[in-house]
């Protein structure tokens, strides 16, 4: 278990490193760059000064071994419009996108599951039919429009909860909601199918001809059966909610991660869109590999190709 | 038992959730600002009446901050508004009395020497910059001379350095490095932010922070989020506002519902589709004014066929920009008549602008050698897409508008970033769409840096337009000037087109109605908001 560990995290920081290289390249070669957007009317003479200033006025191979230097120190350089160190700026942010991601996983889970079983244990009534069609109508919708809506009715209209912007972790609830009903719909979508074939299953029967409780049934046998496809699909929804809070962050105007990329892209702030890729991409991986463990504890076929119990 | 086990379990996490949203929601942040009013009953015991107004403000800016704090170190608005009330002005116009006529600030009195080229000025006495030091006559000629320097971004709007002499500590005389007179001399005055002279010699403290006379000081900037606090010692007494919040938010969308939702007091760049919407709410305001800024459509000279002149004026005559301000920019426009917004010092109709006429520009293609546009290679229109309202709407208006005329186009929308570096690139496509927003009513921060050849953004121009331009800047008489920019500048540049003015733009805002005294400036200028203050409902 621990050399798959070990295995699995080393191949990661070899993804990240490579990111990080392509990322490095990749947005020196775009048109644009920031000394143009910190001052538009500037003369080439004065754009090659700030270059030099912002230490991207040396070509590509010298400005990364001065980066990876910078690195191996623990410094990941300076933002110029933020008038910050990138790890000041990811600091500030990261605490804030957590918070939002900790709501929305935390959400989607609980009524993911609990609607999930309800529809599968419901199946075609008329329960089964408003949880499944309220699943196609939240899988369908743009983010940018559910949140546009809802801020719109719970904070302009309703006055309930404030949401634009951030002065406390209660601004982070309704964009949670945004960010968890589409993957929510999945999940209550996922967890139906898979119950029901679950319940299907001999061993689920096998249970009940023992006269186990069927509730008892229902979370042991065919909801355990469930986690393995749920897992996959789990892993592949947090990667979907980390790319949605991009634009969740934005018409909140939530100051977190996601709102930091955005801007970092669009003003060609070099250090802060390097830093904040290494950061996700990292955080990728170690999702990856926990996934991969889910797995291993979870299925015991693979347990035992790995030589465990 | 277990059956009741795994409902518990559910029971729990739900109750869970809810009480964590409970406490956050009680929970206000350590470093959590004063919340704007919203329009709800007061809580309070005491009656409405005796309830202190609010003393905070929160402005959304469209344009995100740069954290350059050196006033004459950048170009960039968001910046300059936080210049503006931080920082003083020597004088400037007072937008709430109509008129564009300079009202004294730091300066008491100015005017020119007998040689016509110097001007002195008399400043204010007992000024004091926010970190105790006296202001006199050094500071400013400091100021003018490292707002004019070459070498600085801000001295693009000078057509050459400055000297600046302290006569006494209450007397400056301004003049030219040439001994040539400068006839924008004290429009450009108008706008620069007075600095202190130790400050400019430390360069240290200029990347530090700001550090002006302005009646609020700079505290900190983090999370794209500027704060200022007021200046209790402002010699033009406190302002009643006693903290600004300027957040940088770029989505137009959400600042209205910031302000809708009182998380906001002030927001700028209110698209035009929003207006109907603050229109019905009783709690809002709207502002519109006639901007100084125009939008323009850059032609490229170092890409064929756009360095040819008949080319120029045959597409300048072939767009319906009456259409593109009626129907794209809903009225909130006017079609430019002129190389200067209608607000700028200086202003009159250009003779020989073109105006929309298909057939004008039919007969200039075939006296190019290009009948009905056979001969003419594919053009490319560069735009920006999420900066200014609007562009990829009206640019397809103006593709079709060519290809009535047999020009072929491809509109070409690009992200902010890239947009502004093929703007500044010579061979970047034919035509690129764009905006000039001056800081102050100078014609010449529009004419010498646009049509001067070369164009900072065309590339282009003419020696006879440039010869105008100097013959103009020359003349201190400001009717010799007016005229002669009407009869001589204007009608060169009609002739030659480097580029061409679509429309002149409206400055939208929207506030909310608790919020008094604030007066909008066409040039943008945010000074007004240091005698602004809120009223309870």
């Amino acid at each position: 278990m621990i050399t798959t560990i070990v295995k699995r995290l080393l191949q990661g920081l070899i993804v990240v490193f490579a990111i990080m290289v392509i990322t490095f390249i990749m947005l020196r070669l775009i048109p644009g760059d920031p000394s143009r957007t910190l001052a538009p009317v500037a003369t080439e003479a004065q754009i090659a000064q700030l270059k030099e200033q912002m230490g991207i006025g040396e070509s590509i191979p010298i400005q990364f071994w001065k980066y990876c230097q910078n690195l191996f120190h623990g410094y990941l350089g300076y933002s110029y419009f933020q008038k910050a160190d990138v790890s000041v700026v990811i600091g500030n942010a990261l605490p804030k996108t957590v918070l939002l991601l900790f709501f929305a996983l935390i959400l989607e889970l609980i009524f993911g599951i609990v609607f999930g079983i309800l529809a599968a244990v419901k199946a075609n009534t008329w329960v089964d039919k408003v949880i499944s069609g309220f699943a196609v109508i939240f899988q369908s919708l743009p983010n940018y429009w559910i949140s546009l809506i809802m801020i719109s009715i719970v904070t302009v209209k309703l006055h309930l909860i404030p949401s634009i912007g951030y002065k406390g972790p209660i601004y982070a609830v309704l964009p949670a909601i945004v960010l968890s009903l589409q993957p929510m719909a999945v999940l209550i979508r996922n967890i139906r199918a898979s119950m029901m074939g679950s319940l299907g299953q001999s061993f689920v029967k096998a249970a009940r001809a023992r006269g186990v409780p069927w509730r008892f049934t229902l979370i042991k046998y065919a909801f355990r059966n469930s986690l393995i496809p749920m897992l996959t699909l789990f892993g592949a929804q947090l990667s979907f909610i980390v790319g949605s809070i991009v634009v969740v962050e934005y018409v909140f105007g939530f100051p977190g991660i996601g709102l930091q990329t955005l801007n970092a892209i669009l003003r060609r702030d070099y250090f802060l869109v390097q830093g904040l890729v290494v950061l996700i991409s990292g955080f990728f991986i170690i999702v990856n590999t926990a996934i991969d463990i889910g797995y291993i504890y979870l299925d015991p076929r693979i347990r035992k190709a790995l030589g465990g119990l | 038992m277990k059956m009741r086990k795994s409902v518990r379990f559910f029971a729990t996490l739900m109750v869970s959730i809810m009480i964590v949203s409970a406490i956050s929601a009680c929970q206000p942040s350590a470093t959590a600002t004063p919340v704007a009013s919203n329009p709800q009953s007061p809580t309070s015991e005491q009656p409405t009446a005796e309830v202190p107004a609010k003393d905070s403000l929160v402005m959304l800016s469209a344009e995100s901050f740069t954290g350059a704090w050196d006033p004459a170190g950048h170009t960039v608005l968001a910046n300059v508004h936080l210049e503006q009330l931080v920082f003083d002005h020597l004088w400037e116009v007072d937008w709430a009395s109509g008129s564009t006529e300079y009202v004294p600030r730091l300066a008491l009195s100015w005017g020119y020497l007998a040689d016509g080229v110097t001007l002195e000025i008399k400043l204010r006495p007992g000024v004091k910059f926010q970190d105790g030091s006296d202001f006199d006559a050094e500071d400013v000629a400091a100021t003018v001379e490292r707002y004019s320097d070459p070498t600085k971004p801000m001295g693009f709007f000078w057509a050459e350095q400055m000297v600046g002499t302290a006569v006494d500590p209450l007397t400056v005389q301004i003049t030219t490095t040439s001994g040539q007179p400068y006839a924008p001399l004290v429009n450009n005055l108008s706008f620069i932010s007075i600095m202190s002279s130790a400050d400019i010699l430390d360069e240290a403290k200029l990347k530090a922070g700001m550090n002006g006379t302005g009646a609020f000081k700079f505290v900190s900037y983090e999370n794209e989020q500027v704060n200022l606090v007021a200046n209790e010692d402002y010699w033009d007494g406190a302002p009643q506002i006693k903290t600004i919040t300027f957040r940088y938010v770029a989505d137009p969308a959400t600042r209205l519902a910031a302000l809708q939702s009182g998380e906001a007091d002030l927001i700028e760049r209110v698209d035009s589709e929003q207006i109907p919407t603050i229109q019905a709410d009783a709690n809002l305001e709207l502002i519109t004014l006639p901007s100084i800024e125009q939008k323009n459509l850059v032609f490229k000279w170092a890409v064929p066929p756009t360095e040819e002149a008949l080319v120029r004026k045959a597409i300048s005559y072939a767009i319906d920009r009456e259409t593109i301000v009626n129907d794209i920019m809903q009225g909130y426009a006017t079609v430019a008549d002129s190389f200067v917004s209608p607000v700028a010092w200086g202003y009159a109709p250009a003779e020989g602008f073109p105006t929309y006429d298909p057939e004008m520009a039919k007969a200039l293609l075939v006296e190019a050698g290009y009948p009905n546009g056979e001969g003419l290679p594919e053009l490319t229109y560069l735009t920006s897409v999420g900066f200014y309202p609007k562009t990829k709407e009206y640019g397809e208006v103006i593709v079709s508008n060519l290809a009535d005329v047999g020009i072929k186009c491809t509109l070409q929308p690009m992200e902010t970033a890239s947009w502004l570096n093929a703007l500044y690139t010579p061979n970047s496509g034919n035509m690129v769409d764009t905006g000039w927003m001056p800081p102050a009513l100078e014609p010449d921060m529009t004419l010498a840096a646009l049509y001067k050849n070369p164009g900072l953004t065309t590339g282009g121009g003419s020696a006879e337009i440039n010869e105008a331009l100097i013959n103009e800047s020359r003349m201190v008489d400001p009717v010799q000037r007016a005229a002669y920019l009407k009869d001589v500048v204007y009608p060169l540049i009609a002739d030659v087109m480097p580029q061409l003015p679509l429309f002149n733009s409206m400055l939208i805002y929207a506030k909310s109605t608790t919020l008094q005294g604030f007066v909008p400036a066409s040039t943008s200028d945010l000074s007004s908001i240091r005698d602004a203050y809120f009223i309870n409902k």
